[in-house]
């Protein structure tokens, strides 16, 4: 295979498909996107569940439905894509090695990519759960894989470690096959994914929530035959801890943006988010590299997903077409008070732009405020009735707002302060 | 030979050998490929699903030179038992490097331990040994903290793929003749007529000589012929595993001298290996790991190279290492003092190092009791490895798919392994999820297979011609999936 590739997409997920189209719109002609798995769409096609494209539709979606509507338009506009291929690495100026079992190996050297390689599960190892290693023991994620794509129940009495998004949708999923959800257990005070999916799977479904409870035990030899949680700060009463029979535990203990190609080509990376540092454009530190979606930072819904990864791709095209060149360095993002990051890291101060940013806590009545730091001016400010570190907060900074910043060595601390903490409940 | 067929094969309820070995650990596998140099048939058995699914698996895969561990026997047979390490893996083509260890130290009495160390070796006749001063320990090690003050280098001190190891083991010995039994666990011994019979789930085996390698198991079958047979002494290793991101951070094994420090061990993978001495003895058989004591062993890493953090940890597990009940906790390699047809291997810490010298020891005892050994002219030593895609260059990786294009199929993203590459560990002997991973590294990355268990699942359902909830992440009972969907809401099903 010799192909031309002007932009080159790492991942088909919903990312990687809104910056291929994105690109093709703003008149480039030669793009692929690279895609490991199977088909098209990323985890989309397991998400059988409803909620999705709220935003970006105006309509209540399955992820099935959300991705078939980016699918066709992928496939009107003709842009070429590459399955069951897998990028092995790619350099710092831009040479990739892809394989697959058609091609065998194949080296490509685009004019600009797009990495929206997404994200993956954390294990039971990034957060030390003591205990055996018995058969019964999955992410969220693959068990929903397991259940909707293959076929399969992993148990039928299930404990879910973890409040995420993916975990309650799995419970209520577990539930409606038959198993029985005998716990979700999270280890911070309140839940840890989204509200709706805490009244829309676990409230409605009457499953017991243990909050502010860690696991100090999965036991069984071959098979899981149980937990052990305990209350964080409890003593050793019964109410405190708690041993809690299953055959299959789920965790859904948060995402990690996955970036082992990045690093490779010599990608920072943000200690924070794990993802790499982008600039206004989403280009990272690397001229011609841009990146979008989960990759970057985990978010909150698809919708934001594929919005990031149309202006990777946009910009991308505009990187092909000459139109910028270097990452913009002009004016540093700080996460201040009460914010755990803000993406992106740097803006121009010359543009309108969107700040996405996540709080490190649950409060009420905070303010959101961002401050020049040189003159201590407020250039926005905005009171939310209710803020929580599942849900994102998008802010827009309008041009005339940046006149009088500093367009040399800036910098803006974003922070959320104020209000109460009753959030937590 | 009959191989092997599987779980429902019929298997006669009676066979006999010249030789049966209990225990596919690294003991087992062994000295059956040893024994395959010779006209003898020899059965080889395990409980397990798999072979070296036992203490083998959860190790930190040393090989060590003759120094760190007490005992005549065992110094004796780790000095010989390393130098054979070199043909063996050119033979069965298995990755080692002897990447050297530095033995370090930051106090005066951890100086007197290297000192210790260095007269235990120059008497068993270690080569390769040098001590150095802290300003060279940090030339040659650039990231251990600045207050180690010296440090015993043995320059010949390696790492071995012991997962591969115990497969390739096995696969040569059987290639040569030998036969597995699997999912096989011993009822009884006795001797019957001078020969001797092994009891087992599904049959019984009449044979010459039993060899008793059975691990952890050992002194409970010594006790089916001597009763007086001592209990051994097991202690609970854990073992921290990191991201290969670390890969280059660190060149030599590293082992912080004295009682609750830690030890720091390269992979040939590029992993890292982390753990702690000394920290769970007399543990009994528990496999668990306790919460702290992941901690403990964070604690101690950072002591050495505060660059660890808990954040490059990509696994942890215990294994139990079963050490004999003897002076200085030596080997145990003898025949059974009722009955010289079984010959007991009671090994503990040191057993990869040793087992290659342990196997040439078994032989010599055979050879003393009476066993006629004739060389087998048709012996074959060499096995091939399984190709490993993600290690060939660019042509060598098209050639292979031209060949055969299930290698272009990456299935485990995180360490890249092929479909190719596991369906051929299937073709040789893998039957379990563990067993792909052993073979061939699929889920044994950054996501631990939460990726790939699903396409794994599959392809072992496919090739093995089994349904999907048959297949066992490694022993009975540890099946991965219940059921299909739909059927816990029928009238049997749910609750």
């Amino acid at each position: 295979m010799n192909m031309p590739v002007d932009v080159l997409v790492i991942g088909g997920g919903p990312a990687g498909i809104a910056a291929a189209i994105k690109a093709r719109e703003n008149g480039v002609e030669n793009i692929l996107i690279v895609e490991r798995s199977e088909e098209l769409g990323g985890l989309l096609y397991q998400c059988i569940h409803n909620g999705f494209g709220l935003q970006y539709f105006k309509e209540d979606l399955t992820g099935p439905e959300y991705r078939y509507r980016f699918i066709q338009k992928l496939k009107k506009l003709k842009i070429n894509y590459l399955l069951k291929t897998m990028v092995l690495d790619i350099t710092h100026d831009r040479q990739t090695l892809l394989m697959n079992d058609t091609e065998g190996v194949i080296r490509l050297n685009p004019k600009a990519i797009v990495l929206a390689m997404g994200c993956r599960e954390r294990t039971r190892y990034n957060i030390f759960v003591p205990g055996t290693r018995p058969a019964g023991i999955f992410t969220a994620g693959t068990a929903q894989r397991l259940i909707n794509v293959e076929g399969y129940i992993p148990g039928n009495r299930v404990v879910i470690l973890g409040s995420g998004d993916i975990g309650m949708i799995m419970a209520r999923r577990l539930i409606l096959e038959g198993a029985k959800v005998e716990a979700v257990v999270e280890i911070l005070p309140y839940i840890g994914g989204l509200i709706r999916n805490e009244v829309q799977c676990l409230r409605d479904f009457d499953i017991p929530f243990f909050l502010g409870y860690t696991t100090t035990e999965i036991y069984g030899l071959r098979k899981v035959e149980g937990v052990t949680i305990s209350k964080i700060g409890g003593d050793s009463s019964n109410e405190s801890i708690k041993d809690i029979k299953c055959n299959t535990v789920l965790l859904s203990v948060g995402l990690i943006p996955e970036n082992e190609l990045s690093l490779n080509a010599g990608i920072k990376l943000d200690s924070v988010t794990h993802g790499p540092v982008v600039d206004e454009n989403m280009q990272t530190n690397i001229p011609g590299i841009f990146a979008g979606g989960n990759v970057v930072h985990v978010l909150d819904l698809v919708d934001n997903v594929s919005r990031e990864g149309e202006i990777a791709g946009l910009n991308a095209a505009k990187y092909v077409l000459g139109e910028i060149s270097s990452p913009v360095r002009n004016i540093k993002i700080k996460a201040g008070d009460g914010i755990r990051y803000v993406v992106p890291s740097y803006i121009s101060g010359k543009k309108k732009v969107n700040l996405y940013m996540r709080v490190s806590e649950p409060r009420e009545d905070a303010t959101i405020k961002v401050v020049d730091d040189t003159k201590q001016d407020c250039l926005y400010e905005r009171r939310l009735a209710v803020t929580r570190p599942s849900e994102m907060i998008k802010i827009t900074l309008l041009k005339g707002r940046m006149d009088s910043l500093d367009k040399e060595c800036g910098s803006l601390t974003v922070s959320c302060v104020g209000g109460n903490d009753n959030g937590k409940s | 030979m009959i191989p092997w067929k599987g779980r429902l094969g019929k298997m006669s309820t009676r066979q006999s050998a010249d030789v049966t070995i209990i225990g596919a650990g690294i003991q087992g596998a062994s000295i059956a490929r040893r024994l395959s140099q010779y006209h003898l048939r020899v059965v080889l058995i395990d409980k397990n699903s798999e072979v070296g699914f036992g203490t083998s698996k959860a190790s930190t895969a040393n090989v060590q030179v003759g120094i760190g561990f007490k005992g005549a026997l065992r110094q004796r047979l780790m000095v010989s038992g390393t130098k054979m390490f070199d043909k063996l893996v050119e033979e069965i083509n298995v990755p080692m490097m002897r990447m050297g260890r530095l033995w370090i130290a930051r106090n005066e009495s951890e100086v007197e331990i290297l000192h210790n160390l260095k007269s235990v070796g120059e008497k068993n006749g270690v080569e390769g040994m040098e001590l150095i001063d802290g300003e060279e320990l940090r030339k040659r090690e650039p990231n251990i903290s600045n207050g180690f003050i010296a440090a015993l280098h043995t320059h010949r001190t390696g790492v071995i793929a012991i997962y591969e190891l115990i497969p390739a083991l096995v696969e040569n010995a059987q290639h040569n003749g030998v036969e597995l039994l699997l999912d096989t666990e011993v009822k009884n011994i006795y001797q019957e007529k001078k020969r001797m019979v092994v009891e087992h789930d599904k049959g019984e085996i009449n044979s010459r000589f039993i060899i008793n390698a059975a691990g952890i198991g050992a002194a409970k079958i010594a006790r089916m012929i001597d009763e007086d047979t001592l209990d051994p002494q097991p202690n609970r290793e854990i073992v921290l595993v990191t991201d290969k991101r670390l890969k280059g951070i660190l060149n030599h094994s590293i082992v912080h001298v004295g009682k609750g420090n830690a030890y720091l061990n390269p992979r040939c993978a590029g992993n890292l290996t982390l753990g702690m001495a000394g920290m769970d003895v007399n543990s009994g058989d528990d496999i668990d790991v306790p919460g702290e004591r992941i901690q403990a062993i964070l604690q101690a890493v950072k002591v050495v190279m505060p660059v660890i953090s808990s954040g490059d940890i990509i696994r942890y597990f215990a294994g139990v290492v079963a050490r004999p009940p003897t002076e200085g906790r030596d080997y145990i390699i003898e025949p059974s003092k009722r009955v010289n047809s079984l010959i007991n291997v009671r090994v503990g810490y040191a057993g990869i190092t040793c087992s290659q010298a342990i196997a040439e020891l078994v032989v010599q005892i055979l050879a003393k009791q009476g066993l006629n050994l004739i060389k087998n002219p048709r012996f074959d030593p060499y096995r091939k490895a399984i190709p490993k895609v993600s290690e060939l260059s660019d042509e060598e990786k098209k050639k292979l798919i031209t060949k055969d294009k299930r290698y272009g199929h990456i299935v485990c993203r995180c360490e890249h392994i092929s479909e190719g590459e596991i369906v051929e560990a299937i073709k040789r002997g893998a039957r379990t999820i563990d067993g792909i991973k052993n073979r061939t590294r699929a889920g044994m990355g950054r996501c631990q297979g939460g990726f790939c268990t699903p396409r794994i699942l599959q392809i072992l359902s496919r090739e093995l011609h089994l349904p999907v909830t048959s297949i066992k992440a490694n022993n009975d009972g540890s099946e991965v999936v219940l059921s299909r969907t739909k059927e816990l809401l029928t009238e049997e099903g749910g609750f």
